[in-house]
């Protein structure tokens, strides 16, 4: 067990790919425990033939079509008329713009690099530090994970067989608890920052009201996703499919700013990242099933209840945990290879499996934020075209204030479960 | 010395687990410990599904996946996935522990597959938000169903709208009312909670649902008579005593979902086996699937 | 040569956007089925599904072009020309070896789901299982040439690279 997670671990430095890392410690599992090799391919497309899982495609795509068809801008455009006027305009804007979008968009990166897109330039041009702008948009975007619909709650869901109806309501408390300390910080920075901070438009109703009508369609994705869901129109796979043809709708007939191009554009970009990430889920299940059938989860269950007392020190260890990981490791093979072995350990704790999910893919999002390997960093530093170790310096006071939310949340099962409870979700 | 894995898709506390610790316990004092069934519980190893397909590549030994899902692979099993073939539990363990067994096991091996008894998962029934008296409260009704053709034919035969909900989401969809109903028996309507959602439960026993205990027939050939022998043995044996234990605590559970508040509804079933017949026309064409449902009506 | 790759590269990638596509008219007859249309269809998810295992095999190549498959190259990046080289054709040559074995395990499991018919529509299993053999052989096709086509710098900055989870 240990070599194999010292191979994976080499494996990885070395810059082989998170998939095939994957995969050849599975052979390797595979070898020494003298199964058959055809079990890793029959594995492989297990994880992949399922229904469930492809809200993740659907919210992918989804989400491409809110940026090629107009209405992630129209979702900024509402949010500076909104909140444009204040010290530090545009570092609020950027969390506003994060916060509306991610109730629509299931993907961190998605989130930072549409509002990145459509800031920087204005950024660059007021003179306000960027660096710090990208590492504050790449926190308010992991947001996106959080705040539903998320492809990271699904997949915690899929793999752990919960209702992604009741994650997703869930998610929502947590995610917009992270805000006020994300303005409080983004205020300070701006108060001491130079006048340029305090050049901001006046307000104007008139220039509000006109950007909220314009961005409305783009809101309704909202509505048709959690109110298809709560409504009892759809399930959450289903919403997200409608979330597809409600984004083309939109951009094809009321923005009308999809063209051809840009739809065909949007497909492939599409289908490369749902593949990429289907092909880590699968490799992962394959994973997954070989530790199941080495019986590790029962032995670490086993250390869990000699050695650690009481439920709090349980999710303090997990927490941890979670958060060294997150350094080095990618967020989705995080809560793909552990969740199915922590979750009926925390269970057996007396934690709501809800609860506990959210826990762990807060603490993923987290992960995305969180050096060396901070994709969403990784993303608003490219197209701020800075340096990715400049804007990773900006990180820590987001980063410190989101695990502290982090903290109070695992604490307080209460801020989590309250709205799934009052939607009869849980009982 | 021989290890046999055996996966299933219960939980510990579970007559179907009882019956496997059984199986392994009667095989090894049988063998003199020389073979071991080693069990890995609660789906563990995947869905039923892809178990069976573990079995025919050689990654699983045993597994009493349904008749329903076997049915993909040996046509010949759909006969026990027909509804209202069984009149009741008595008429069901007769079948199960007559002849059938030979005809079944005798289609079954060609495709790789040996049957070593029967295990049952209970008669199944409909959970609704609105009760159902009579098969016309069915009419326009959108009624989850498991993904077999004979399950969705038989519930659009019933007048409803069979709909596929994948089965983490049903709950969330009863409860927010995707769908108005789904067909389960008592013991996953208990365990998943469904009747806090859906908490009207017409007792029309549609459907017996038995799991097949099967070993692949490439593992089985390799095996020494003497083990050949006693796995066949402990497989017939062990599915009886599973088939009684499960009777009595199907009995038990109904009581306590009563107590839950499951208002319990006894609709007619003379109009549900009328709308049965259709199905038999359907799916039962060829002269050895009729001669077969001639086995069990009979 | 080139040419005959950009055919195939042209024709994976359009069978993945139509399995996309696919998927997508798949899920919303299903909830119009429900609601709007007077036919009772019971069956667009398996097909769905099926669609989804065919756009993630086929499409994995397309995933390695774009960067979708995920890497920590922060070391290797450091490397000298000729070290990163070396490492470049050993990260392709264990790629290449878990590949041939989903090749393999996906032509037996094809072979199996030749007697196999799928749950709902009875559809012969190995339309589907054969997506992982013809796939992966793709995706192996793809990281032969990523060495090749990145020879000059092994480990340069895609600015395509956009983690999208
Ligand atoms: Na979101
Ligand atoms: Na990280």
């Amino acid at each position: 067990m240990t070599s194999l997670g010292g191979l994976a671990l080499l494996l990885l430095a070395g810059g082989v790919p998170i998939f095939f890392v994957l995969g050849l410690t599975a052979l390797a599992a595979v070898i020494y425990a003298d199964l058959p090799l055809v079990l890793i391919a029959h594995r492989f497309y297990t994880g992949l033939n399922n229904f469930t899982l492809m809200a993740i495609p659907f919210f992918i795509l989804a989400g491409l079509l809110m940026d090629a068809g107009g209405l992630s801008r129209r979702i900024v455009d509402f949010s500076i008329a909104l909140i444009g006027w204040v010290t530090g305009s545009l570092l609020m804007v950027a969390i506003v713009a994060a916060t509306a979008l991610a109730a629509m968009s299931g993907s961190g990166s998605a989130d930072t690099a549409a509002v990145s897109a459509v800031l920087q330039p204005e950024l660059r041009r007021r003179g306000y530090n960027v660096d710090f702008a990208a590492a504050l948009i790449a926190c308010s975007g992991t947001l996106a994970q959080i705040i539903p619909p998320s492809l990271m709650l699904v997949l915690i869901g899929v793999v752990n067989n919960l209702s992604i109806g009741a994650l997703f309501l869930a998610g929502i408390l947590p995610g917009l608890l992270v805000l006020p300390g994300l303005f409080a910080i983004a205020f300070r920075h701006a108060s001491k920052g130079g006048p340029q901070y305090r050049a901001s438009q006046p307000f104007s109703l008139r220039l509000l009201f006109s950007s909220f009508v314009s961005a409305m369609p783009a809101f309704g994705m909202a509505v048709v996703i959690m109110g298809g869901i709560l409504g009892g129109v759809f399930t959450p796979t289903e919403a997200a499919g409608s979330a597809v043809v409600y984004a083309l709708l939109v951009g094809l007939f009321v923005y009308r700013e999809l063209t051809w191009d840009r739809l065909v554009k949007a497909m492939v970009k599409a289908s490369a990242f749902t593949s990429g990430i289907l092909i880590l889920v699968a490799g992962a299940t394959t994973f997954n099933w070989l530790i199941a059938d080495a019986g590790v989860p029962e032995l670490i269950k086993q250390w869990f209840v000699v050695n650690v007392g009481s439920f709090w020190t349980f999710l303090l260890i997990v927490n941890l945990l979670l958060m060294a990981l997150g350094m080095v490791m990618e967020s989705l093979a995080i809560l793909l290879l552990l969740s199915p072995i922590l979750l009926p350990i925390a269970v057996s704790y007396g934690i709501d499996p809800v609860h506990f999910s959210v826990i762990m893919v807060f603490n993923c999002a987290i992960g995305m934020v969180t050096p060396p390997l901070g994709g969403a960093v990784f993303v608003a530093a490219t197209i701020a075209q800075r340096p990715f170790l400049s804007v990773v310096r900006h990180v820590v006071q987001p980063w410190a204030w989101m695990t502290f939310v982090l903290l109070v949340v695992s604490f307080l099962p209460v801020i989590t479960l309250i709205l799934p409870r009052l939607a009869g979700y849980l009982d | 010395d021989t290890t046999l894995r055996f996966a299933h898709f219960s939980v510990e506390d579970d007559p179907n687990h009882r019956a496997a610790v059984a199986l392994s316990e009667m095989v090894a004092a049988a063998t003199g410990n020389d073979v071991t069934v080693k069990i890995a519980p609660n789906s563990q190893l995947g869905g039923e599904v892809d178990v069976v397909e573990g079995i025919l590549l050689g990654t699983i030994d045993m597994a009493p996946p349904s008749a329903a899902v076997l049915a993909n692979w040996v046509p010949e099993m759909n006969v026990l996935n027909m509804p209202f073939v069984f009149r009741d539990w008595d008429h069901y363990s007769t079948v199960l522990n007559g002849p059938i067994f030979d005809e079944l096991s005798a289609a079954a091996a060609p495709k790789g597959i040996r049957l070593l008894g029967f295990m049952t998962s209970g008669p199944r029934h409909i959970m609704t938000k609105s009760p159902v008296n009579s098969i016309s409260d069915l009419v326009g009704q959108k009624i989850r169903t498991v993904q077999n053709p004979v399950h969705v034919a038989t519930f659009n035969a019933f007048g409803a709208n069979a709909t596929a909900i994948a089965y983490p989401e049903v709950y969330g969809s009863l409860q927010s009312g995707v769908v108005d109903g789904a067909d389960a028996a008592n013991t996953n309507y208990f365990t998943q909670k469904f009747y806090e959602v859906a908490p009207n439960w017409a007792q029309v026993s549609w459907l017996f649902y038995t799991n097949p205990i099967v070993i692949s027939e490439r593992v089985f050939q390799k095996l020494d008579a003497d083990v050949q022998a006693a796995l066949l043995e402990a497989g017939r044996k062990v599915g009886m005593d599973q088939q009684n234990d499960w009777r009595a605590s199907d009995d038990k559970l109904l009581e306590v979902l009563q107590e839950n508040g499951v208002t319990v509804t006894r609709p007619d079933p003379a109009p549900f086996r009328v709308a049965a017949q259709k199905i038999y026309d359907e799916f039962m064409t060829t002269d050895e699937q009729k001669q077969m449902l001639s086995l069990i009506t009979n | 040569m080139k040419r005959a790759i950009a055919t195939l590269r042209s024709l994976t990638t359009g069978i993945a956007v139509i399995c996309f596509g696919f998927m997508v008219v798949a899920v919303m007859v299903q909830v119009l089925g429900r609601y709007v249309l007077p036919i009772k269809v019971g069956n667009a998810v398996e097909t769905a599904a099926f669609a989804q295992v065919w756009l993630a095999c086929i499409g994995a190549g397309l995933a390695l072009r774009h960067g979708a498959v995920f890497a920590v190259d922060a070391l290797p990046a450091r490397l000298s020309l000729r070290s990163a080289r070396l490492v470049s054709v050993l990260i392709a040559a264990g790629s290449l070896l878990f590949l041939a074995v989903l090749i393999y395990g996906g032509v037996l499991l094809t072979r199996q789901g030749a007697s196999q018919s799928s749950p709902t529509l009875l559809l012969p299993m190995w339309i589907v299982f054969s997506a992982v053999p013809v796939g992966m052989s793709f995706m192996a096709l793809e990281v032969v040439l990523r060495v090749v086509e990145n020879w000059a710098a092994p480990f340069s900055p895609v600015y395509e690279k956009e983690d999208v989870a």
